[in-house]
Order: C-alpha cells, then structure tokens, then sequence
C-alpha cells in the first residue's frame, strides 16, 4: 500500500474512492501551455527574505468570488442613494463603518478584516479582467505571467512536498469566460510544475490508488521503465515541456500520497456544519485544511454565481449570507490555530457591478470603483481604506489599481514586489511593473 | 379573434415600478416604486406636454413590491421588501405623504408580493430568503412561514404556511376562497382559506434553473399566478429553464393546471412557435375572462406582452415596449391595458439619475380573427 500523508489533527483521514486524481483532466489543468512556454524553474534567485519567509511557512487562501460580487451588497453599502438596492446596511464594530446588512458576521470581525473600497481597474470582461486580477498585470505576448498561486507556489512551497503547493478548489468546470481561463496557462513562465492541482465537480482526486492487483514491486518497476525512458528522452530532446511533463509525474506520484486529505467527507462533521452545507463554504474548510498540512496557496472559486447580469438581488440575497458565514468562520479558525499571522486571506473578484441595475434585474461589470477584503499575513487589520462617492459610481479617495495591490501582498508575504525574473532572451520583469507602491497603511 | 394594441399614454417614475393598482374609473394610478408610493393623476389621453407628475405619498424601508386599493378607493394597502404591509386611508385626491393607518412586520426578509382578495377581507402575502440548504445549493427550509393570510381590516396573521423559500408570487381566487403561492423551485401550492388547509400542491421543473455552468445553484422559478375566472384552473409562469443561469434566456412560457385534480394536472401551456424568450413576472385576465395577458422582459423575440386565447392558448396579440414589465392591468371596461415596469437605470446625468420607471396605457381592438 501507498504511505499516506498523515493528516493533521483536524481530521482523520482515509482513503476514499470517490476522491481520486482523474489523471487526464488533472494533465489537462496542470499541462496547459507547458508546450508553448519554457520552464525557467529556479531562474528567480531566493532573496534572503523569501528563504526566511519560507522558514515562516507563509501562505495564502484566495477567496475567488468569481463573476464579481456587488460592492453595494458587501463591503461599500450606499443606504438611501438610488443606487443602494434593497439591503440596507449595519454597523460594524468599526464606528461609524456599515457594511450590507447580508453580512452581519463579517460586520461583528471588521477589526479583524483589511477593505479597500477603492479598487480601480481597467478591465471589463472577464477573462480579461480575472487575468489581470490574478497575475497583477496585462498580458504582454508572446510571454505568460505566472499567477499570484504560482509565483507563491514557487517562493514559499517545496515542488517535491507530496502535498500540492497550489490547489484550485472549483466544482464547476465551466463558466463561460472562467473555463478559457482555467484551460489557460496558470504558471507561464514558471512552468507547469507551478500550475494548480484541481479538485473539485468532476476534478476527482482518482486513479492515485494504487489498483490492487498491481502489486508495488511491479509498480515500483513500471515508474522505473517510465524514468528511465523519460531520462533518456529528455537528454535526447531538451524541451522545456519534457522538464514540465516529468514533473507533473513526480507531483503524480506526491499526490498518491496526499489523496486522502482531499477527502471532504473525513473532516470533521461540526467543521462541515460550520462552513457548509455549499460546495463554497466546504471547499473553503478544504483549504484550511490543506494550508495547515503544507499547501501554500488555495484558491476557492466557485463556477462565476456572481456574475449577475439577472437577479443582482435574488442571487446575492444566498451568495452574500453564505460568504459572510465562511469568512468568519475561516478567520476564526485561523486565528485559533495562530495560524493567521502566516497566512494571508485575500476575497476579492474580478471586478465590481454597476451603480445602476439593468432592465434584467442585474448589475453589470463595473471595474471603475469596486470593494476587496483581506486579512491576515503582514495586513493591518481594521481598515478601511479608499472610499467611493456618495453613489458608489466612482473612486472618491485613494484609487487601488492590480499593481499596487499586487505590490501590497507581496509585501505583507515578505517578498520583494520589485524583484526581477532573469530570464534568458527575455525582457526584464519584474513581480510588480512600474514601481508600483505597497499601500502602506494597509501593512502591519 | 385577433387583439391589436395602439399606445395612448406613457408616464415616467423615479425609480423602477414594481407594481400598479388602478381605481374602476382608471383616472389615476398608484405606484408600488423602488424608492417609495406614488400617486400619478392619469390624463384621458396623452398630449406629450403636459405630462402628469407623480406625487410621492408614503414609503417604506426597502423597495415598495405590492400595492392594492380598495374598491370605494379609500384604502391603499402596500407591501416592500422590509417585510412590512402598510394601510394607509387616502382619498381621490391624495398628493401628500400619508401615514398608514397601520404597519405591521409580516416578515423578517422581504415581501416579495402581496394581493388584496376580491372580497376586500384578506391580504396574502409571501417571503422567503434563498440561503444554501445542501451542497447543490437546494434552499434551506425556513424557520418562519413563508405564506401569510392577513385581515384587511388590522394587518391580523390568520393564516401561516410554510413553503420552500424563496416563495415569489401569490393570489388569491376571485371567489375569494383559496389562496395560491408559487417558489422558486417551481413548488405552487393552494390553501383553502376558511380551513386553512393545504389543498393542492405539487412541482413543475419548468421555470427553474440549476447552473451547469457557470453557477452551481438554483436561478429564477415561478414569479407569477392566476386563478381562471372561474377558479378552476390556475396559471403560472416565471423564468423558463436556462442552462447558463445568468443568461436571462429561459422560454417565455406559462403553464395552465388543473389543481382540483389529485395529483394536479397541467392542461394546458404556451404553444412554443408563439414564443421567445425572457422572464415572465406577469398575468392578467382580461374582464370577458376571453383572453389573458403574460409579460415581462424580452430577451429574444418579438414581443414581452403576449395575449392568449383563453381556450385555445394561441397568441392573439402582442406587445413590444421595451421595457421590462412587472404588472399588467386591464381597465374594469376592458377598452385599455396598463403596463408598469422599468429600463434599465440610466447612469448619472448631470448629477441626477434620470427617471427609469414606467407606466404604459394601451388602447384594445379585437379584430378578426387570427
């Protein structure tokens, strides 16, 4: 048999059939654009604080409300202004801070909790807008810009850990904009060694056990046939894509080892009535679960729900309770494991919706004056910062756009938003282009 | 018999109209608004210059849903998305804020409509917040009943039922007797008043969508019914099933049932080659009881007022307003229709946010046949 990762004490964790790796989709995800793009994997020297960071065992969980909720509806409320909508607004236990009356658990924690009210972007369609939001920059062509997971992945995770250093919990593997995004290339220039594991719909942690009539010498004896011949192919043909190939067999053979801890159905029973009953709420207990057993970077989306072009109201009336309830939770459970001042929790979409609702009962794209939150990792917490005006149309004070705030969660991770990659051939990049500043008041 | 429709008049509102009640003579017009009730003086004919302006009279903590007016015009009944029902005692001339009479929390979430019984004894209205019930999104039961049965004189519950939320749209028969409320998972379900029993019930997968894509939860269902005039059989239509639920596309579509029969039956629904697309969030007989009319949104199509052929269920007659319609109204005459609803909020202009809610009057001529 297998050896298994033994779990941590959250829950007892055993095999289970119905949570194995489907290999071809699993190649699908962590393949993608490993033929068009080199690998350049330890071309970006460790600086001594990234190398102390990693010590720290810094990681992140990215809340992805993908589609783009509706800032009126969570953090940036608009009470009695034509734009308000049908939710009125509470206090926090920030004086004279409201946020949506949809979010009466987060309102109790907003001390606890970072809100940039002042998000300003230029994207307005999705796949544009969810690329930008998740690498911090434009694409620049023929070269891919890794993700945030990504770039985290590499700096903080161990690529031989048996435990996946970047995990996309998603359960829906469309979603119009989202499913080119997610069939696109996560790790660019990285290489695909630093792309996501998927889980989650039908992203099933399968064909990872080891059947039982192939017993583990003859195992043992294929991976070696298959080493040998890779080896051999590889001296004979050196492509980056070979490098990615190879890796993604090795992360394989890490993920037979760490399959059980994918299994939702081990966690504990009051964990799962905390943050379920919804897929969302329980993938996003998954990756507390997975953070604390060495992933570095989760990310939790959940098909694109907040794309409310129809039924703003109606939809956000179930979306918003639902990620009230699991922020707080998260963050409470993290803050009991003291696990919160070692990782960042980032809740954010693509973009904001409009002032003004369309003929559909809908909000639009809106990326002129939107609301994100984080908490945790290197974060001040208990601010507000920027505002919108009187109707939410647009950035009042203190403009954010995807640099800076890119430039602040490198910073609060420990790493340096200037660094440049050294790439053969390439232009020089840097993490954050253009010398954009950190926010400093949002850093502790 | 073919209905042909000549636009007389269209007058202009704050905000999105959400609902509309007319007294018998259809001089004047309330408004159930976004942001508050008015009261609109209705011309004989629209000339283009002077347009009536609307008088804002009372208001409520949240969107304003419901509206109706008694029959000697002199109470006004009102219902928002505070859970609140007001009354407020008016007169023909009424053009000041009013304060009702009495205001009572029916609901802790919104009311999403509420109606007057022909009889002018009973209010009904429902409620219910769509919150994660399961892993694929199905509701959580409500922990209060979600359909409620008030004396018109004191806003007293006489009546609670429990539905899946979120419960949508409700009536009452014109007999007066039964009630019937309609969910999101496309649950209808009719109540005997005098008992309070539940007499029929039952599911059509018709109107309601679950995201394959996109979103995995559940997205639109039954957003209107109607009793037939002879209360026999029941309507209902909302927003058809949508594989993407956020492309607004479901069938414009309407289902007729026959709900005495046990289990109820449908017996009838909107011909397909007579349809197109968009959400359907209103019904309305015409007085002969020879024809109803369906509307809402269009989002593919020709029309988003479709009138059908009481027997035979064939579009008879159509409308294009472009407008999204929330109500539909024929004058007790049967000689007009009333559309109320609203496009799309327009974005800030010189400081303000021009005027988004619409009433629409429409004069009818049966014609030949079809």
């Amino acid at each position: 048999m297998p050896s298994f990762v033994e779990p941590c004490a959250s829950g007892n964790v055993h095999g289970h059939v119905d949570h194995r790796l489907h290999r071809r989709l699993f190649l699908q995800g962590s393949m993608a654009g490993a033929a068009s793009v080199a690998s350049f994997q330890g071309l970006f020297t460790l600086p001594a604080y990234a190398q102390e960071a990693q010590k720290k065992g810094k990681r992140c969980i990215l809340l992805w409300l993908c589609g783009a909720p509706s800032q009126f509806e969570t953090w940036d409320p608009k009470p009695g202004r034509p734009t308000s909508g049908p939710f009125g607004s509470i206090p926090s236990v920030i004086p004279g801070v409201h946020v949506s009356s949809l979010m009466p658990k987060c309102a109790t924690i907003l001390d606890k909790l970072t809100v940039i009210r002042s998000m300003k972007t230029d994207q307005n369609e999705h796949f544009q807008a969810i690329d930008l939001l998740t690498r911090g920059e434009p694409p620049r062509p023929p070269f891919t810009r890794p993700l945030l997971g990504s770039v985290l992945a590499q700096q903080f995770g161990q690529l031989d850990h048996p435990v996946p250093q970047f995990v996309l919990l998603d359960p829906c593997p469309e979603g119009n904009e989202f499913r080119a995004f997610k069939a696109g290339n996560w790790a660019g220039w990285l290489g695909a060694e630093y792309g996501p594991v998927r889980y989650g719909g039908q992203y099933k942690i399968e064909n990872v056990i080891r059947p039982d009539d192939l017993s583990e010498v003859d195992h043992a004896d294929r991976e070696a046939l298959r080493s040998f011949l890779s080896k051999k192919f590889t001296n004979d043909h050196q492509e980056a894509s070979v490098k990615s190939y190879n890796a993604i067999f090795e992360r394989v053979k890490g993920l037979m080892k760490a399959a059980p801890l994918f299994d939702l159905n081990a966690l504990p029973e009051a964990d799962r009535q905390r943050y379920g009953p919804g897929t969302f709420g329980l993938h996003t207990l998954l990756a507390r679960h997975l953070i604390e057993n060495g992933s570095t970077f989760v990310m939790v989306a959940n098909g694109m729900p907040w794309d409310c072009h129809v039924f703003n109201h109606e939809t956000h009336q179930m979306l918003v309770p639902e990620l009230d309830r699991v922020v707080f939770e998260l963050l409470h459970d993290l803050s009991e494991r003291a696990m919160l001042d070692d990782t960042l929790v980032l809740i954010m979409g693509e973009f904001g919706r409009t002032p003004h609702l369309n003929e559909a009962r809908g909000r639009d794209h809106y990326p002129n004056a939107w609301s994100m939150a984080m908490a945790g990792c290197g974060i001040k917490p208990g601010v507000i910062y920027g505002a919108t005006d009187e109707n939410g149309v647009d950035v009042a004070e203190n403009p954010v756009d995807q640099r800076r705030l890119f430039a602040t969660i490198y910073k609060a991770l420990g790493l340096d938003p200037y660094q440049t990659y050294d790439l053969p051939g390439f232009p020089t990049f840097h993490r954050v282009e253009q010398n954009a500043a950190p926010i400093a008041e949002l850093l502790a | 018999m073919k209905l042909e429709l000549k636009k007389t008049g269209r007058y202009s509102f704050p905000m999105g109209l959400l609902d509309f009640c007319l007294p018998a003579n259809v001089q004047r017009a309330y408004a159930a608004c976004m942001d508050g009730i008015y009261a609109l003086d209705l011309p004989p004919a629209d000339n283009n210059r002077d347009k009536p302006v609307p008088k804002r009279i009372g208001g409520h903590d949240s969107y304003v849903s419901s509206i109706a007016l008694s029959a000697n015009n002199t109470t006004l009944y009102s219902a928002a998305y505070d859970g609140r029902v007001h009354s407020r005692a008016i007169n023909e001339s009424t053009s000041d804020s009013v304060e009702p009479t009495w205001n009572e929390a029916i609901h802790s979430f919104w009311s999403w409509q509420m109606v007057l019984s022909p009889d002018e004894k009973w209010l009904a209205s429902v409620t219910g917040q769509y919150l994660a019930g399961a892993e694929d999104y199905t509701p959580q039961p409500s922990s209060e009943a979600t359909v409620k049965l008030m004396d018109a004189v004191q806003g007293k519950v006489i009546h609670a039922w429990n539905m899946l939320p979120s419960v949508q749209c409700v009536t009452i028969d014109p007999s007066s007797k039964y009630v019937a409320a309609a969910n999101l998972m496309g649950d209808v379900a009719v109540y005997e008043i005098e008992t309070g029993r539940e007499v029929a019930t039952w599911r059509t997968k018709s109107f309601t969508s679950w995201g394959i894509i996109k979103s995995h939860c559940y997205i639109g269902g039954i957003f209107a019914l109607m009793f037939s005039p002879d209360s026999a059989t029941l309507y209902v239509t909302g927003m058809g099933d949508m594989r993407d639920p956020m492309a607004g596309n479901g069938k414009q579509l309407w289902q007729r049932f026959d709900w005495k029969k046990s289990p109820p039956e449908k017996i009838q629904e909107s011909h397909a080659d007579d349809t197109g697309e968009g959400l359907m969030e209103a019904l309305a007989f015409h007085p002969s009881g020879k024809y109803f009319a369906m509307g809402g949104r269009l989002r593919g199509g020709n029309w988003n007022v479709g009138f059908f052929d009481s027997d035979s269920g064939r579009l008879i007659g159509q409308a294009k307003t472009g407008m999204r319609i929330t109500t539909i109204r024929f004058s007790a005459d049967g000689q007009n229709v009333f559309f109320g609803g609203m496009q799309g909020q327009p974005g800030l202009k010189d400081g303000k946010f021009p005027d988004f809610g619409y009433l629409e009057r429409f004069a009818i001529t049966e014609a030949g046949d079809v």
